[in-house]
């Protein structure tokens, strides 16, 4: 999929720009949806969708309509599960967030706290939900 | 692996695509191979609100040898996917366009396998409904009527069609929603079908009633009644038609039905490099060797001849040194051509006989890319005995 651009680096360039067109052209950036990305990171990892959607511990016809570009913008919750079934690392899973229109996992708050330690400690998602359910914090997946 | 969609899911992707080879809104088809395994499949996308899953089931348990089988059928989230096997060879659409109207003997051994398929579809109450010169094929083993993707199952209950699907020229009136479709709308585009290839002209198009009246008047009356606009004056059944076709057409039917020499236009325009390292992958190991030995005493000759362009004596004439190098090149040429038909035999279809797409590809790309090559190496030899006088002799 190519090098991702920075945000900082984009930031100065378009704070450095005479107008927005200006900004548009220079910058490269293009619309993205979400959809997109998702089967980018699929792409570029090498990986089979039912396995994502396994991992990810989401129903079979969500997952399949996250892929197939039905659901657009799910839950945060939904985007992080993808994000561990995805394997994907901190930064793509913050830019997974911020291409669902989600806000970015924040260290400050303690449940994110946790879930980022597992994203950089490689855990999978039922790893993580365990750290949840261990720190009584509310877990990705709800239980039965 | 207790959820259908997931597990439906995992059997869609054990499948990878090779090529696409359609994409209409009704869906999109897809040639796939599976991982491991060198076959090609052909599968397809039914969106799902014109997917069949009962005409499906029904064709599943179909084995005819002018069919598709079915290897799977398995319905998705939005959509309802079919694997069957590929048929390899070129549509009656293709064979007609390159040479004209077919030979009579021909159209006969076509039509007598499409007969034979579609019967085996009504036998089991599924109609067709596609029959057209684009899907039927002709293979080495004969003719297979492909597509059966809008295929149903006759509903006596209904009135009409629900949707109008079909190609214009070839589908029977009904189609267009006028009333209900059953074996005998088949009938009528089987009609439509050998009036096609007797002609070379698609019913819909000017001159077709003129070239229908040069027919034989046994033939055009047994057309005719194949494509009445009242289902009931058509033939019952695709049987009644081919029979009525056998007394009308007296000359032998021809069994395989392949045209004996190659045909030019056939030969695909556009080849790509990832469809050539496919048909190196499906290839098996004897065959690899063969044409890697093969390669192999090619660029042998060529560095022979590459070597021996210094033994001109270099005070010869210029013209001599020209015509002796135009003459290698020309040897060379001929025998890398030989060499390059001989790999082809190798691959399995030859140009000699109609070239299968795979053995295409080789010709279109390995053929230019040789040739280029040994007239660069005489031309860089040429360039360097001018420049730098005569290789050294041993």
């Amino acid at each position: 999929m190519g090098e991702e651009r920075l945000t900082d680096e984009l930031l100065e360039q378009l704070l450095a720009s005479a107008s927005p067109e200006a900004y548009l052209a220079q910058s490269g950036i293009a619309d993205r949806s979400f959809t997109d990305y998702l089967n980018a990171l699929l792409d570029e990892k090498g990986l089979k969708r039912s396995v994502v959607i396994r991992d990810a511990g989401l129903d079979a016809t969500y997952g399949y309509d996250c892929f197939s570009g039905k659901r657009v913008n799910p839950s945060r919750d939904y985007v992080i599960q993808l994000a561990l079934g995805l394997r994907c690392t901190l930064l793509e899973t913050q830019r997974l967030l911020r291409y669902a229109r989600r806000s970015p996992l924040w260290p400050k708050i303690p449940r994110d706290a946790i879930i980022i330690f597992g994203i950089e400690h490689g855990r999978t998602r039922s790893q993580v939900d365990d750290d949840l359910f261990r720190l009584r914090r509310e877990t990705l997946v709800k239980a039965e | 692996m207790d959820d259908p969609v997931l597990a439906a899911l995992e059997r869609d992707e054990a499948y990878t695509v090779v090529k696409v080879l359609a994409e209409k809104p009704s869906g999109v088809t897809e040639l796939v191979q599976r991982t491991g395994d060198t076959a090609f499949y052909v599968r397809k996308r039914i969106s799902a609100e014109i997917a069949n899953p009962d005409a499906w089931a029904q064709l599943a348990a179909i084995d005819n040898p002018h069919l598709p089988r079915v290897i799977e059928a398995y319905a998705l989230p939005d959509a309802f996917a079919t694997v069957c096997t590929y048929v390899e060879g070129f549509s009656v659409a293709q064979l007609v366009s390159a040479r004209g109207a077919l030979d009579a003997a021909q159209a006969h051994a076509i039509l007598t396998d499409v007969c034979d398929a579609a019967d085996a579809l009504h036998a089991r109450g599924v109609i067709h409904r596609d029959i057209t010169p684009t899907n039927v094929i002709v293979a080495s083993d004969g003719a297979h009527l492909i597509d059966l993707g809008i295929a149903r199952v006759g509903d006596a209950s209904a009135r009409h069609d629900t949707t109008t699907l079909g190609t214009w020229g070839f589908a029977a009136p009904e189609q267009y929603g006028f009333a209900q479709t059953d074996a005998r709308s088949d009938v009528y585009s089987i009609g439509c079908l050998a009036a096609y290839m007797l002609t070379g002209i698609r019913p819909h198009e000017a001159g077709f009633e003129a070239a229908l009246r040069s027919l034989p008047a046994a033939i055009r009356s047994c057309i005719e009644k194949a494509c009445s606009f009242e289902p009931s004056a058509r033939y019952g059944s695709a049987r009644e038609l081919l029979e009525a076709f056998h007394e009308a057409d007296t000359v032998p039917v021809r069994r395989g039905g392949l045209p004996a020499r190659p045909v030019r236009a056939l030969i695909p325009s556009r080849v790509s490099l990832s469809e050539i390292s496919i048909a190196w992958r499906s290839a098996g190991v004897l065959k690899k060797a063969a044409v890697l030995f093969l390669l192999l005493i090619d660029a042998l000759f060529a560095w022979g001849m590459y070597s021996s362009v210094g033994d001109i004596n270099a005070a010869a004439p210029l013209g001599w040194v020209v015509a002796d190098i135009l003459m290698k090149v020309a040897l060379a040429t001929c025998i890398a051509w030989a060499l390059i038909d001989a790999l082809l035999a190798f691959l399995g279809a030859g140009p000699y006989r109609v070239a299968s797409r795979r053995a295409v590809l080789w010709r279109k790309r390995v053929v230019p890319v040789a040739v280029i090559t040994i007239a660069a190496l005489f031309t860089i030899s040429f360039v360097a005995t001018a420049l730098f006088g005569p290789a050294p002799q041993r």
